[in-house]
């Protein structure tokens, strides 16, 4: 065979069974980065927050979203939708930062006009990251699904995890008989909460203990980071979307969150930036902010936790609630006042007697103990 | 850049041969200057800092090399000076905290290790520094060129894992006029020989890789036949990695016209040690045998010193292979395997062939197996525990490793349905496949002027099957939870 025709025919297969794959991944699109998902035919299962949160939001047809971190992972969208009367989508990022949560959000308001409600948590823990920080530990970005570049998609399109693993199980999964087609409910998508065991013996096994350490202050350098973080991820889009309404919450830790701020005296400089940034955020009419950590009986009892700072379903649904009813809203009157009762808490609580506490025998207790379940 | 990464396949190789035939049109020089820049965008593709080192490597060997020519009363000086300076900066970046943590072991204190990055491709493109710099020496490069020096030292298919090149030979394909222009041929040779080392390194190595990843962090819990089959899998990773990588690396370098010497013939067909160093790393044999071996006296001065030049050319070729006393007494082993061969070289040749195979093979995979491992003791222990035979399953983990994302769709298109029953079967098939293509076929390079219908199809389906293997799903991993 002459070399020229080997080469021409090598050309030919691998273009022709590359336009085959390339246009199975774009018809099926696990990923939904393309088109909505086909529920008509096939199962979309979501079980890749960072893979399919651009797609969802893109592709979906909603009027309200819920995110943030791990925080809100645990959040049914059917009962947001119910108590907000919307309708919804939650995409949550394990970990995300701020910049990561707000740049999505960003995506959503500029892809969806009909976007009205978005409730997302705020973590104390990303307060003082860097406006530009974004999580790299966590494993590899699929940076080329965020872009406009249609060339790098060729790691979506010929992606042996995607074509394999995803497409063509969708596929044979929808030849089963009595197969059912479908998507992932928002309710499920990123929940955790049945992974998991709650109380004491999740948190602090051997106990914690209390000791007191020099207090640790915010620094005005810190305070630039907070002044930062905070205009550019969090206000900047409530002031250039002023119709939408922003519920915004402060997750409310464990108190063995706060009782290792204690410990190593960083508690004033937690409660600084809180205060700093409640300022700041204040002052955009269109965000409500909320804060349940002076929710006592939730962060005292470690039956609410599966770590010292996870909380389980049944803290998400008081807050939505909550939010409804304007329950733990901090306004311009009675922000000071909330302040002071929180420092005062959680600078003078008894940390030893989380030692005391007793698991309950059914996690589920919690719920009942708040009004939630059964 | 990797070979094995889009946009090396789909942008980096198409345009660099589509500029390097373009502009060798123009002028040759335009051409040769677009292989350096080529290849000095290949290096420090991810990290510019690391071209630093290579930078003032060039700068001191190729100003040694001048000197040579300028002085040439000195020129032993000016040959010595820099092979030094090029042996110190290997010994400083590979091998120093491996000299400071053993001098601590030996004198009992605890000595700090330097944080340092190793510069990558450094054991290759030392090599290739001396290479150049004795061929100056001994008057095989008559005029010296600095493009041509620095595409001999950077250029990008052989920079950062050989083959190690003879510079006149480089220096003569890159200078002839009649491979300026685009050859099909080549083209057609290099497309099939870089399309199966892609599969050999992306659905072969990497998959074994799995296997043999999983053997090593499970050592204390892996059955005797599960470190057989670790064994074997690793012996069958390293070839199939570091020979995909070869074929890659002379198959886009065919595409431009430069044809790199092979680097593996076969090896596992060996019939003795001596035959595995004849057909494993051939280039790396050469340059050893050229530049050690040849000038301690080879074997020409009886049997004791061929015995002691062979062990000193295993000795530096394992303390190459890496920083750690394994490696050292891998090449130490080998060395030894190589002199039982000289020594009984006749009364091998009357052993019935397969034995011979069995017997070379099983060292080759018990040194492999060294070669591998953490350290001395992790290796005679994993021996220990295949001696003993205490347990003969093979563990579920190893076998899932085998497990690829293909396999649903392998077990409905070729109807291997009643195979779900057959504990393993995905795993022998793999070992059998692999063990086919090191047996059976000759290899890539001797065949890539075969171009049939087969080979075509052969060629497209790993070229389409390695490149969708060079992207995986993104998963990430909530450290707090």
């Amino acid at each position: 065979m002459k070399y020229k025709k080997w080469l021409i025919g090598w050309i030919v297969l691998v273009a022709i069974m590359l336009t085959m794959i390339g246009g199975f991944v774009y018809k099926i699109d696990p990923y939904l980065h393309y088109h909505a998902p086909d529920t008509e035919k096939y199962y979309y299962s979501l079980d890749n927050e960072r893979s399919q949160n651009n797609g969802i939001i893109k592709h979906f047809d909603y009027d309200a979203l819920i995110t943030g971190t791990s925080m809100t992972e645990n959040f049914r969208t059917s009962e947001f939708d119910d108590i907000f009367d919307v309708k919804s989508i939650k995409v949550a990022y394990s970990g995300g930062t701020y910049k990561e949560i707000n740049d999505n959000i960003a995506v959503a308001l500029k892809n969806n006009p009909d976007l009205r409600v978005i409730v997302r948590s705020l973590d104390y823990d990303y307060l003082l990251s860097d406006n530009n920080s974004v999580r790299t530990d966590l494993g590899e970005y699929p940076t080329y699904l965020y872009d406009d570049n249609p060339f790098n998609d060729v790691y979506y399109l010929f992606n042996k995890d995607v074509i394999f693993s995803r497409a063509y199980d969708m596929v044979a999964s929808a030849r089963i008989e009595g197969a059912q087609p479908g998507i992932t409910s928002f309710d499920s998508y990123s929940r955790w909460q049945d992974e998991y065991s709650f109380g004491k013996k999740s948190i602090i096994p051997e106990g914690i203990s209390v000791t007191s350490g020099e207090p640790i202050h915010l620094t005005e350098e810190e305070q630039n980071i907070i002044y930062d973080n905070l205009t550019q991820n969090v206000t900047s889009l409530a002031d250039e979307y002023p119709k939408v309404d922003f519920y915004y919450f402060f997750s409310p830790y464990s108190a063995v969150w706060w009782a290792l701020h204690a410990n190593d005296g960083t508690i004033y400089r937690c409660l600084e930036a809180e205060e700093y940034a409640i300022e700041l955020i204040l002052n955009h009419p269109n965000i409500k902010l909320y804060s349940f950590t002076n929710c006592t009986n939730i962060t005292t009892n470690l039956n609410y936790y599966k770590d010292i700072t996870h909380y389980g379903e049944w803290v998400n649904s008081y807050m939505l609630k909550a939010m409804r009813e304007g329950k733990c809203l901090l306004t311009k009157e009675n922000y000071k006042e909330y302040l002071q009762e929180e420092r005062f808490f959680y600078t003078t609580f008894d940390y030893n007697s989380l030692n005391e506490q007793k698991d309950y025998e059914d996690d589920s207790y919690a719920g009942v103990l708040l009004g939630i379940g059964e | 850049m990797q070979f094995n990464s889009f946009t090396f396949i789909l942008l980096f190789l198409p345009i660099t041969v589509v500029m390097y035939f373009v502009g060798s049109k123009i002028r040759p020089l335009f051409g040769k200057i677009i292989l350096i820049v080529a290849s000095v965008i290949f290096y420090a593709y991810k990290d510019w800092t690391i071209f630093a080192m290579l930078g003032i490597s060039m700068l001191v060997n190729f100003m040694a090399a001048m000197l040579m020519k300028k002085f040439e009363k000195f020129s032993k000086f000016f040959m010595l000076l820099p092979i030094i300076i090029n042996v110190v900066l290997l010994f400083y970046f590979k091998y120093w905290n491996f000299f400071i943590t053993t001098s601590g072991q030996v004198l009992g204190k605890e000595c700090a290790i330097k944080e340092m990055i190793q510069p990558i491709g450094i054991s290759f493109f030392t090599f290739q520094q001396i290479a150049y710099i004795v061929a100056v020496y001994n008057e095989e490069i008559e005029k010296i060129s600095l493009i041509d020096y620095l595409l001999y030292i950077l250029y990008f298919p052989k920079i950062l894992m050989g083959p190690l090149m003879d510079p006149v030979d480089f220096s003569q394909q890159i200078n002839n006029s009649s491979l300026k222009k685009i050859k099909w041929d080549n083209i057609a040779c290099g497309v099939k020989i870089f399309s199966l080392g892609l599969f050999k390194k992306v659905m072969l190595a990497d998959v074994f890789a799995v296997g043999v990843a999983w053997g090593f962090s499970n050592v204390d819990n892996a059955t005797a036949m599960d470190w057989i089959l670790v064994m074997l899998f690793y012996t069958l990773e390293i070839y199939f990695d570091f020979s995909g990588y070869s074929d890659m690396a002379i198959g886009v370098s065919q595409m431009l016209n430069i044809e790199l010497p092979i680097n593996f013939d076969s090896p596992y067909k060996a019939l003795s040690i001596r035959d595995f160093w004849k057909r494993w790393h051939i280039s790396l044999t050469k340059f050893f045998t050229k530049y050690i071996y040849i000038p301690l006296g080879g074997s020409r001065k009886g049997m004791r010193l061929t015995c002691v030049n062979t062990m000193v050319v295993f000795l530096i070729s394992g303390l190459w292979h890496g920083a750690n006393w394994t490696f050292l007494l891998w090449g130490a082993l080998h060395g030894i395997f190589m002199i039982i061969d000289r020594i009984f070289e006749k009364k091998e040749d009357e052993v019935f062939l397969p034995v011979r195979w069995i017997l070379t093979y099983g060292i080759i995979n018990v040194l492999w197996l060294l070669f591998r491992a953490d350290n001395i003791g992790q290796w005679l222990a994993i021996l220990r525990t295949v001696l003993k035979m205490q347990n003969t399953m093979i563990s579920d983990g190893l076998i899932n490793c085998f497990i690829l994302q293909e396999t649903c769709f392998l077990t409905e298109i070729l109807h291997l349905q009643w195979s779900n029953v057959i504990r393993g079967f995905w795993m022998f098939v793999y070992l059998i496949f692999a063990m086919g293509i090191c047996l059976i076929p000759e290899n890539n390079c001797k065949n890539c002027d075969k171009m049939s219908v087969g080979t075509m199809v052969l060629a497209a389906i790993a070229f389409v099957w390695g490149l969708i293997c060079l992207s995986s799903e993104s998963v990430f991993v909530y450290f707090n939870f």
